[in-house]
């Protein structure tokens, strides 16, 4: 098992934005999670993430409970081995596209330039973004940010792939070509996905959850959650 | 009683500020281990190439366009009555003292604060604002390590760059104005008569000077930035806060130091 949800809760002060989320995620599976609010699934994956403060439960990755207090250090290399493809921005301005797709490659491995340039272009091929690959972040329009955000989270083959609903808005073109492209990397390295959406799966989707802000449940049963 | 607890408050608040910003200086300063890690190292060199670039080449022009003005101005001042013979050491000496140890650093803090200052402060908002802080640490990335380091340490170079050149052509300046009036000395003449009146002590001042400056500016404007929440409107906010603080650092560092050399 990659990752283990139990009882997860957030509180963001006004109300409780996600309430009793338990599920569980093995390698090679790819698990879909529908929420009809495209910001409840990005709360909830950065809750994953422990990016938030008021949470409750356990997110159980490598054996190691990511809300509990760690050494920051520890938790920036757990972290390394998770993906994260942002639906909203993510990409650093500081850089340019091949810059930021090369960045958690350079930062958490000794590889040489040719090195990253090389796996740069790879995955920029794979997921169909390479004549984006030099220019700067403010020339992108919101879906090409997606297909980069992809890249980049893929470039360091992580154990497990967090996606933000990266598919809404896209054209079949390009869902197809991130579809491939997960399938590409998924045949290499056999990684978990755990990808949010409101409309549009992926072919690779293994099981479907529907999330509200009361509970997560099978589709078709939101009335039980 | 209110106003007694609103005191206290400002105070806590100002109390907590300044540890913010001296926690912060010392992650900035921390010996790092880049250069055991040559694709960190890379990065880190990008980031440090552009800032600098954006900081002291592209302020060039405007820090010579002012330093030619400043240097006519000096010669425009010189007391009228200066018999021939004793313009170039008057010159000299009132180049030292005014262009070289005061007025130098302060415009060139001036340029830095209002080209770069503001710009950087208004960057590191928008890596707030627009999540990128997070998509960092999201990839297991310290941003204070990989971005905030070279930011920081750009501005104390570029300072020195912007310095020197504002000196060369206030120099520059003050030879084409001072012909005119003294058409028998040379370029070399002028400029072995500045050199003979700088020592240790002022080139010591002008760099103490330089990075002092350079340090004020890019951990005001780091530290701004970095405390804005969220919202368009803060990055303005910040930017006001960041320029204030850097305005009076400068001014009060520049005035400390002069005092304490020069006093004797």
């Amino acid at each position: 098992m990659i990752l283990e949800v139990k009882n997860l809760g957030l509180d963001r002060g006004e109300e409780v934005h996600l309430r009793n989320i338990s599920f569980s995620l093995e390698p090679c599976e790819c698990l879909v999670i529908r929420t009809p609010i495209l910001l409840l699934g990005t709360a909830l994956l950065e809750t994953l993430m422990g990016l938030e403060e008021k949470v409750s439960g356990e997110v159980l990755f490598g054996g190691e409970n990511m809300l509990d207090d760690m050494p920051s250090h520890r938790r920036l290399s757990l972290r390394r081995d998770i993906g994260y493809a942002h639906r909203v921005g993510g990409l650093v301005s500081l850089l340019n596209v091949r810059e930021n797709i090369a960045l958690p490659l350079c930062y958490h491995a000794k590889v040489t330039r040719g090195q990253a340039a090389f796996a740069t272009d790879e995955v920029a091929e794979a997921t169909g973004i390479r004549e984006l690959l030099d220019r700067e972040v403010d020339e992108l329009d919101m879906v090409q940010m997606r297909l980069v955000n992809l890249a980049r989270a893929l470039i360091n083959r992580p154990r497990l792939l967090l996606v933000d609903a990266i598919l809404e808005g896209m054209k079949d073109e390009q869902r197809e070509r991130v579809s491939s492209a997960i399938g590409y990397f998924r045949g290499e390295c056999d990684f978990g996905v755990l990808m949010t959406t409101r409309t549009r799966d992926l072919p690779q989707t293994t099981r479907v959850l529907e999330l509200r802000p009361d509970g997560l449940c099978a589709p078709g049963n939101l009335n039980d959650a | 009683m209110t106003s007694i607890g609103a005191l206290g408050n400002a105070l806590r608040r100002r109390a907590k500020r300044v540890g913010d910003i001296l926690a912060l200086l010392t992650l900035l300063v921390r010996p790092r281990t880049y250069f055991g890690h040559p694709a960190r190292r890379r990065i880190v060199y990008t980031v440090f190439r552009r800032q600098f670039s954006d900081t002291g080449v592209q302020a060039l022009s405007v820090t010579i366009l002012v330093a030619l003005l400043v240097g006519f101005l000096l010669v425009f001042m010189l007391p009228a009555s200066s018999a021939r013979e004793q313009l170039l050491p008057t010159f000299s000496k009132l180049y030292v003292l005014v262009i070289v140890r005061e007025v130098g650093p302060v415009i060139c803090a001036m340029i830095l604060i209002a080209r770069a200052g503001t710009a950087i402060t208004a960057k590191i908002g928008y890596l707030k604002i627009f999540r990128e802080y997070e998509s960092m640490h999201l990839m297991g990335i310290d941003p204070v390590a990989l971005f905030f380091v070279p930011i920081f340490w750009a501005f104390p170079l570029a300072m020195l760059l912007l310095v020197v050149y504002f000196n060369l052509f206030a120099l520059i300046a003050a030879y084409f104005s001072l012909s005119p009036l003294d058409p028998g000395f040379g370029a070399r003449t002028l400029l072995d008569t500045v050199i003979r009146q700088v020592d240790l002590q002022d080139a010591l001042v002008v760099l103490l000077k330089c990075l002092a400056s350079g340090f004020i500016i890019g951990l005001y404007s780091i530290y701004f930035g970095s405390q804005m929440r969220g919202r368009l409107h803060h990055v303005t906010q910040a930017m006001h806060n960041a320029t204030t603080r850097q305005f009076v650092g400068v001014f009060t560092v520049n005035v400390i130091i002069s005092v304490l050399v020069f006093s004797g």
